[in-house]
């Protein structure tokens, strides 16, 4: 395995969707670092949504990873919810990374004034930290009926697919940990 | 396509070769080997080669590899009609935004792969001789074995497949909280057993399905 070349897991890698690259990406950091390869997200990109891309043209895209990851979420138009208070219940389906089991429920507090509050109760820890209770806070943006949620604090390499139920709705979505610390991880939601 | 076919012919003559392998292994090549090892067929090309000439060099060619590898050609021999000769592998633009698929592995290719694993390293050094010897379809048929492993499986299983263990992605990127950030990869593969199954812990079955 260390003697084969990277150019020849990239090329097995190309094979591969979405997922599969996302767990690949947090097993070791020579896979993490092949998976951030521009062009295997390009071609990602290009049959998932079946056109293509400048990178740069939303603000927080800065590679067709994080173009893919933008575009994917902003494609789950599932709910619909009025402003409120939400329990939000999710599920971890699959997951990677240090994050072992993020099923729990956050409660979503939707105001007027477009605030968001979500409080996520993880019911269990992460593989590598004790304490995983994140708080998330986050803004609803009406006019792009989106939520985006930042986890407070904490950094946990990996990402966790989800099904998320709102209501009677049920969702799945991605959350993506693979950001820098700085920014947190983010989950983003459609609203409709 | 006619100029392929004249190509094929220039070095016609004789119709076998012979090649060495790193381990000294000798093998006779023929016309359905030369046509679709793209390294060799150069190399014919380059050289003048007579009759009863030595074996020609494969250094970084295991002699089981050799053997497989010609096997699968004599297999596809006819498959290289289909295939455009001109296609250029580096072609990234053509190439770039082309679907890849894995799941159409023909039976004799799935039978053929099998005896190669991962578990001895043996898929990974068919993939490698592949890749030296510019055999497309065989590079392809490896390439897709292995994606076809990993699909589906989580991070904990990739580890276990590939025999890698868990090495933090680095500073600046993907730190985890207080955890074993100032570990390095070295200091990884020093852990017990026991310790590595402490932090690469399989989840139970029903936290991941539910």
């Amino acid at each position: 395995m260390n003697q084969f070349p990277d150019e020849l897991l990239l090329k097995l890698m190309s094979f591969l969707g979405y997922r599969d690259l996302l767990t690949l990406s947090i097993t070791n950091k020579r896979f993490y670092n092949l998976v951030q390869d521009e062009q295997l997200w390009k071609r990602l990109y290009k049959n998932q949504f079946n056109h293509t891309f400048l990178v740069h043209k939303y603000s927080d895209a800065t590679s067709s990873k994080e173009m893919f990851k933008l575009h994917w979420t902003k494609d789950l138009t599932l709910f619909k919810v009025k402003y409120g208070n939400y329990q939000v219940k999710m599920t971890t389906i699959n997951y990677g990374g240090n994050i072992t089991n993020t099923n729990g429920t956050f409660t979503l507090e939707l105001h007027q004034d477009r605030s968001l509050l979500a409080n996520l109760l993880v019911e269990q820890g992460s593989e590598y930290n004790e304490s995983t209770d994140a708080t998330w806070t986050g803004t609803f943006d009406v006019e792009n009926r989106t939520m985006n949620i930042k986890e407070r604090f904490g950094h946990h390499p990996g990402y966790f697919i989800y099904t998320a139920q709102i209501n009677d709705k049920v969702i799945e979505g991605t959350y993506f940990w693979d950001i820098k610390p700085t920014a947190g991880g983010r989950l983003i939601i459609e609203l409709v | 396509m006619a100029t392929n076919v004249e190509e094929t012919y220039l070095y016609s003559s004789p119709t076998t070769f012979k090649v060495s392998s790193k381990d000294g292994e000798i093998f006779d090549i023929d016309d359905s080997f030369i046509n679709q090892s793209k390294t060799i067929k150069n190399m014919l090309n380059v050289l003048d080669i007579a009759d009863n000439h030595m074996p020609i060099p494969l250094q970084n060619i295991k002699g089981t590899m050799l053997n497989a590898a010609i096997v699968f050609c004599k297999y596809h021999k006819n498959d290289l009609l289909s295939i455009p000769d001109d296609e250029d592998e580096d072609d990234f633009e053509r190439d770039a935004y082309e679907p890849r698929r894995s799941d159409d592995i023909s039976e004799w290719d799935k039978e053929f792969i099998k005896q190669f694993t991962v578990e001895e390293g043996t898929l990974f050094d068919i993939i490698m001789a592949a890749n030296y010897l510019d055999i497309k379809a065989l590079l392809a048929v490896g390439c897709k074995t292995i994606a076809n492993m990993v699909r589906g499986k989580n991070s904990d299983q990739v580890r276990q497949m590939f025999n890698i263990s868990y090495d933090p992605p680095g500073e600046g990127l993907n730190t985890p909280r207080n955890s074993v950030t100032s570990k390095e990869s070295g200091d990884n593969q020093l852990l017990t057993t026991q310790e590595k199954e402490s932090r690469c812990k399989t989840p139970s079955p029903e936290l991941m399905y539910d």
